[in-house]
């Protein structure tokens, strides 16, 4: 299965690559870890040999259903769990060094912080934790409180926030440090829609800033918008890793979009002009799906449409969206992807309200 | 860094006891029960509390108005309220820090920190302890103002209860920092934590009442070997009596009955003391190779005692609180003519009794005074260094 995994930057040159600026050295390299493995106590293997880059400055994006291993891999560059086998570095330092944790930040997943502290408190403790001096803390709480909209909740205790409010004070927590890399373990968790384009905001301006975002999610529409290279994790491997566009490059092709102004049926005039028992076109609702990602390929195409009669309203070449890409990769990796399916039509509905 | 991460968790501590309504009630009740201590007050024999007066002797107890003040202090301040009554508000305040530190969610961030396992363990550790730490400085300082003011004696040494209380709380809270640990469960660390301390007390209970009853069977040994001399001796000088005269008939009255069966009687009752001095002292040492091992909780709240009263000043009191007559009503063991009740008997009776009290608070005192504060403090520290040994193994090993 290791075999399998695919780092779109090391493989099909004709695509894309010579359109991408040029990768850093590998010791330039945020995170870069090889065979990451998990087995935790009672034989469940939760990691089975991850590799995974992630470049300095770009928005990373992990990918992968429930029991994926996504959070287990994170709280290992976190060094929250212990890794049964771990080869690479993190910031340059082996992970596992406790002192690269002053360049990092961290939002875990189901976060929970002591109910007598106040929002202000919190973003205190934990920057005296990550060993930021005093006066820089107040400093940085004004600012960071302010950026995630918790300013007026500032002196209320924790105890009596709402989770996306807890999930808002999590982020600014993660940055008190002025970190060079953001952990973000499922970050708009709980949180509402306008909270969520907040935190892409938030995301998007630490990019501006430099730093490395490396975020934890299942919420496909969010990482779409945000980030600049995912990875997609089953069973405990990474599966796929790339740009959004390398990984879908694979599946482009073009979409005709046809009507007819006869009295003929339009499948069947459709069908005289274009081979409809071929695997590569397929028509159904006044389109045609063609598998062919070559604009000189569906020349022939245009020309036996047009001599039929049938009329051409648009060609524009399409591919897969990252939903069918992840659903894909699940499938082939004999996950679930009902379950994901349904958590997203949930989360898609939660975002809609 | 670690001065910063380290006041960081102290002051993470402070504000979880601040919130805590347990911590405030209890620091409520130390000030009521220093005003209770300085409402006390003596005057020409009265003992006065606030408008009440009640006649106390306090010389015919062996006790000068400021030794009963820090007899006071020591006995009800400190033993009872600080050792007993804070300690069981502090197990149940602080049994809930070490599971809501570990659960998900929040363990996640600490560990997330540049900071080491085991300090971040142990300093949480250290910082648990500011409960007992706070209490016991207030109510403390309260009481060396009470002590100088009411009772003319300023002592320094009365602020030895302030590490010396830390110290006991310590070897309790090892125990439910370890269980909390393991089964992450609140309940479960305060239940063990108070088991354990139970069983720490029965332990010394067993210890006090081993050496109690040691030395009054040494004492009843020994005189069972004076009886045995005295018989053979009595028994020596009527075979060499020729019964004339005044002298003749008084010795012939006096050394009456003492003829080989009564040495041996005598003989059989020196024996069965020393068999039973054995065995007690046997098992006293097995109590005390089993104390060795574990956190002596009253003998270090005790060392506050040494440094507080002399040894003298102790046995007086000691020995006057128990009252007189009231010692052991068997006889059997110390009597060798028991049938008779001849002068000999009532002599050796009426002395053992007046002198039990006295010989078991001095035993008792000798025995634990003569105990160094290094094993007293060093045994019981060693014991918790490796409860905290392991659970920093167990914090360090495992995945949260």
């Amino acid at each position: 299965m290791k075999g399998s995994i695919r780092d779109a930057h090391q493989v099909a040159p004709s695509q894309t690559i010579g359109e991408d600026p040029p990768m850093p050295a590998s010791d330039q390299l945020v995170i870069d870890i090889d065979s990451v493995a998990k087995t935790y106590r009672g034989g469940v293997q939760a990691l089975r040999g991850v590799e995974l880059r992630v470049h300095p400055g770009e928005v990373f994006g992990l990918l992968g259903p429930n029991g994926a291993g996504k959070s287990t891999l994170v709280k290992i560059l976190m060094t929250i769990v212990r890794a049964s086998k771990c080869k690479g570095r993190m910031l340059g330092s082996a992970i596992g060094d406790k002192s690269t944790l002053t360049r990092v930040g961290y939002l875990p997943e189901h976060l929970r912080f002591p109910d007598y502290l106040t929002g202000e408190q919190v973003v205190d403790h934990f920057g005296a934790m990550a060993g930021v001096p005093k006066p820089v803390r107040r400093k940085r709480a004004d600012e960071l409180l302010d950026v995630v909209g918790m300013s007026e909740w500032r002196k209320t205790r924790v105890g009596q926030y709402s989770k996306g409010m807890k999930q808002r004070l999590g982020v600014a927590q993660a940055l008190v440090n002025d970190p060079d890399l953001v952990l973000l373990d499922e970050p708009t968790d709980g949180v509402d829609p306008l909270g969520r384009k907040e935190i892409r905001g938030i995301i998007q301006r630490m990019k501006e800033q430099g730093k490395t975002v490396f975020i934890n999610s299942h919420l496909l529409s969010e990482l779409e918008l945000t980030c600049d290279r995912v990875a997609i994790m089953v069973k405990g491997e990474v599966v796929q890793q790339g740009t959004i566009d390398e990984l879908t490059a694979e599946s482009e092709r073009y979409e005709f979009r046809v009507s007819v102004h006869t009295e003929h049926d339009e499948s069947v005039l459709v069908g005289s002009a274009l081979d409809l028992t071929c695997e590569t076109i397929e028509y159904s609702a006044g389109v045609v799906r063609t598998t062919v990602a070559d604009i000189h390929e569906i020349q022939p195409m245009i020309d036996a449409l047009r001599a039929k009669q049938i009329t051409i309203h648009s060609i524009k070449p399409t591919r897969n969206s990252l939903e069918d890409l992840f659903m894909n990769a699940v499938e082939a990796g004999g996950g679930d992807p009902g379950g994901v399916r349904k958590r997203r039509r949930k989360d898609a509905k939660g975002g809609k309200r | 860094m670690i001065v910063l991460q380290t006041a960081a968790l102290f002051c993470d501590a402070y504000r979880e006891l601040n919130a805590r309504k347990l911590f405030w009630l209890s620091m409520i009740l130390s000030g009521v029960v220093v005003f209770a201590f300085a409402s006390i007050g003596f005057k020409d024999g009265y003992l006065a509390v606030l408008i009440w007066k009640t006649p106390l002797p306090l010389e015919a107890m062996g006790m000068t108005p400021e030794t009963f003040y820090k007899f006071l202090f020591l006995n009800f301040g400190f033993k009872f309220w600080l050792a007993w009554a804070t300690a069981i508000i502090a197990i149940v305040t602080t049994a809930g820090i070490i599971p809501d530190f570990i659960s998900g969610g929040a363990i996640d961030l600490a560990l997330s920190k540049p900071i080491g396992r085991v300090r971040l363990f142990l300093t949480k550790y250290a910082a648990a302890l500011l409960f007992v730490a706070m209490q016991v400085t207030v109510f403390t300082a309260l009481s060396f103002l009470v002590l100088g003011l009411r009772g003319k004696t300023w002592e320094p040494a009365v602020f030895l209860a302030i590490p010396l209380m830390i110290i006991f709380f310590s070897y309790l809270y090892c125990i439910s920092a370890l269980v909390g640990l393991l089964t992450r469960s609140t309940i479960a660390a305060m239940i063990i934590a108070l088991l354990f301390w139970f069983f720490l007390f029965l332990l010394n209970a067993t210890d006090s009442s081993l050496i109690t009853f040691k030395a009054f069977t040494q004492e009843t040994y020994e005189r069972a070997v004076l009886n045995v001399e005295l018989a053979e001796r009595r028994k020596i000088d009527r075979e060499e009596s020729n019964g004339d005269g005044v002298k003749g008939f008084l010795l012939d009255t006096i050394t009456e009955g003492y003829d080989q069966d009564a040495i041996d009687r005598a003989i059989v009752k020196r024996d069965e003391a020393k068999k039973n001095l054995d065995t007690l002292t046997w098992w006293h040492a097995r109590t005390v190779n089993v104390k060795s091992a574990l956190p002596k909780t009253n003998e270090t709240l005790d060392l506050l005692q040494r440094a507080l009263i002399e040894m003298g000043e102790m046995e007086e009191i000691a020995s006057s609180s128990f009252g007189s007559g009231s010692g052991s009503e068997d006889t059997n063991d110390r009597i060798i003519l028991d049938e008779e009740g001849n002068e000999i008997v009532a002599e050796f009776q009426g002395q053992f009794d007046e002198d039990a009290n006295r010989i078991a608070a001095r035993a008792q005192l000798e025995e634990f005074r003569a105990r160094s504060i290094l094993w007293v403090v060093g045994t019981s520290l060693g014991f918790e260094a490796f409860i905290l040994a392991i659970c920093c193994w167990v914090f360090s090993r495992r995945d949260y």
